[in-house]
């Protein structure tokens, strides 16, 4: 894992006990990355993985607990997945055995909050999982670059 | 009373305060002193026993609205002892320390009932009447000169009437008056019995909230969101503990769940319900008192301070009437509805749930099942549904309204009410 995908950690818990032990800021690792890119949409996708040498258990904070938000390089948010979304306020145990991944997968059709095309340049992207409120695992930002419309349907 | 432990500071509540919290008096008194470490392992109305058997005719000790000792005796008793050997007997008897005991500085009443008398009855009284269910407490009432015995509800207190003729015991020693079941003080995350709506509840691999007790086809149990169950959707059995799993944890076992299907009103390819709510059988042996939620101590708490009374049902939702919730993960919340009856479809699925309402107050994960209800001028509550949901931001909430809740199609008639209530 290179050093910009590597994890920012807020943690976590494991309140039912026989579940596994308690994770620490070096057993767990987030990170997001591009699936696939075309004219229209980026397929990501967030992974979690335990890279303890033991089971861990985390605590899922909602249904789903997954989100994923996209920004300027000057911090201002342009999307998020989750916005306008009714999330389940459910909390959901999940063990994960050594090396074990959690993955989620969100489509970015390229639009801002509003649904209008955002325009061409440099994005951060950050994957965020939702925890034993008010706790989140949020990845280091993954920078990603949008063509102009025009390039982008000419490449095509 | 309480056992007054070893080594530490004699706290005696003169009973005022649950006067006051009941609504029977405008003041109340605290008398303490400073217990040395031979203090014997008594109870205090063990202590007060003690002073009625040196002063003849005692009645009683507590401070007045002015702060004064106030003595009541028994007319007619007492009169060798002057005010000073009194309070001698007092300040000895619980060795305490008082300046006005000694000098005599006391305040005499007048009794009906000497405490040996009520100490006499309340001993034979209290083991029989809490075996009558809905009894919450019973006390010597220092200050009244009288029993005092809490109950939950109106057939309680008819049972305790009757335990008290049976035993002999004059009508007018006695007062016998509703107040709220007595709960330790824990959080929404604690074991709590009886069970009561907003507390923490645990299903295999998930945590939730209890949304609160009903009677559905003469079967007691509660009602939790559909989605708190191993399926959303249809009956799985599925199991509940009371906070956490553990050996006597166990409260019951998911019973109803309608499906969710295609109908009138359901968007294409969608399924849909009028409610996310599924209903649990109690397991034998588990209590619970109907038409109670937890209150906490606080907006935002999830320590628990009493408890809200379900007297009625909401039977319509208007847009911004302030509702509140109480739920395991962020206690206590408040705000207006800012949306009514409106089609929600939930993230990740092919679900819609009908005709919901949104408000606007703090939410996050874990507050499923969350009861939902408007807080009256009296204190009670009504009930308007069950949390499911909650926007990103933790802002604003969902819930399915009890109306929908108990439409023929979800899961019908619930008794919801305290007893006698509605």
């Amino acid at each position: 894992m290179s050093g910009s995908q590597a994890l920012l950690l807020a943690l976590v818990m494991g309140s039912l006990q026989e579940a596994g032990a308690r994770p620490s800021p070096e057993t767990l690792s987030a990170r997001i990355e591009v699936k696939e890119q075309t004219a229209r949409a980026i397929r990501l996708e967030l992974r979690v993985r335990n890279d303890s040498g033991h089971r861990l258990t985390l605590a899922l904070g909602g249904r789903p607990a997954y989100n994923v938000l996209v920004k300027r390089p000057d911090g201002t948010l342009v999307w998020e997945w989750q916005r306008g979304q009714i999330v389940q306020q459910i909390l959901e145990y999940r063990s994960l055995d050594p090396g074990e991944e959690l993955r989620f997968e969100v489509t970015w059709k390229l639009v801002d909050a509003r649904g209008r095309r955002v325009p061409a340049g440099e994005y951060l992207v950050h994957g965020v999982l939702n925890l034993e409120p008010p706790e989140t695992l949020v990845t280091d930002p993954l920078r990603i670059r949008i063509a102009s419309a025009k390039r982008r349907r000419s490449a095509k | 009373m309480t056992r007054t432990p070893r080594r530490y500071v004699l706290v005696v509540s003169v009973l005022l305060g649950l006067v006051l919290a009941s609504g029977f008096g405008a003041w109340s008194a605290t008398l303490t002193s400073q217990g040395a470490a031979h203090l014997p392992e008594e109870t205090l109305d063990d202590q007060l026993a003690r002073i009625a058997e040196q002063v003849p005719g005692f009645g009683g000790l507590f401070l007045d609205e002015d702060g004064r000792i106030a003595v009541s005796l028994v007319q007619g008793e007492v009169t060798t002892l002057s005010k000073r050997e009194i309070g001698t007997a007092i300040a000895r008897a619980l060795a305490w320390d008082e300046p006005r005991l000694r000098t005599g500085a006391i305040r005499l009443l007048p009794a009906r009932y000497s405490f040996l008398q009520l100490k006499e009855w309340h001993d034979r009284l209290s083991p029989q009447v809490f075996e009558i269910e809905g009894v919450t407490l019973t006390d010597i009432d220092e200050a009244r000169n009288q029993l005092r015995i809490g109950v939950e509800d109106e057939e309680a207190g008819q049972r305790v009437l009757a335990a008290l003729a049976a035993a002999g015991i004059p009508r007018e020693a006695v007062v016998v008056e509703r107040v709220e079941p007595i709960l330790p003080m824990t959080t929404l995350r604690d074991k709590v019995r009886p069970l009561i709506g907003g507390l923490q509840i645990n299903f295999p691999g998930y945590l939730c909230t209890y949304g609160f007790n009903a009677v559905r086809s003469g079967i007691a149990g509660f009602v939790t969101a559909s989605h708190c169950t191993d399926v959303q959707g249809g009956v799985e059995n599925t199991p509940y503990w009371q906070p956490l799993e553990a050996t006597d944890t166990f409260i019951g076992t998911e019973i109803a769940d309608p499906l969710y299907t295609r109908r009138l009103n359901c968007p294409r390819g969608r399924v849909c319900r009028y409610s996310d709510s599924a209903f649990v059988q109690l397991a034998l042996g588990v209590s619970a008192s109907l038409g109670y939620l937890a209150r906490t101590e606080s907006l935002g708490s999830l320590v628990i301070a009493g408890s809200f009374r379900i007297t009625a049902e909401a039977t319509r939702r208007i847009t911004g009437e302030t509702l509140n919730k109480v739920g395991r993960t962020t206690g206590w919340s408040q705000g207006p509805i800012t949306q009514t009856c409106v089609n929600v479809g939930v993230t990740g699925t092919r679900i819609v749930l009908l005709c919901q309402d949104f408000v606007q107050a703090t939410v996050a994960a874990g507050d499923s099942g969350s009861p939902v209800f408007r807080i009256g001028t009296n204190g009670d509550v009504t009930l308007y549904g069950l949390l499911w949901g909650g926007n990103s931001s933790g802002t604003s909430f969902v819930y399915s309204p009890i109306g929908n809740i108990q439409r023929s199609d979800e899961l019908g008639s619930l008794r919801t009410c305290a007893t006698g209530s509605c």
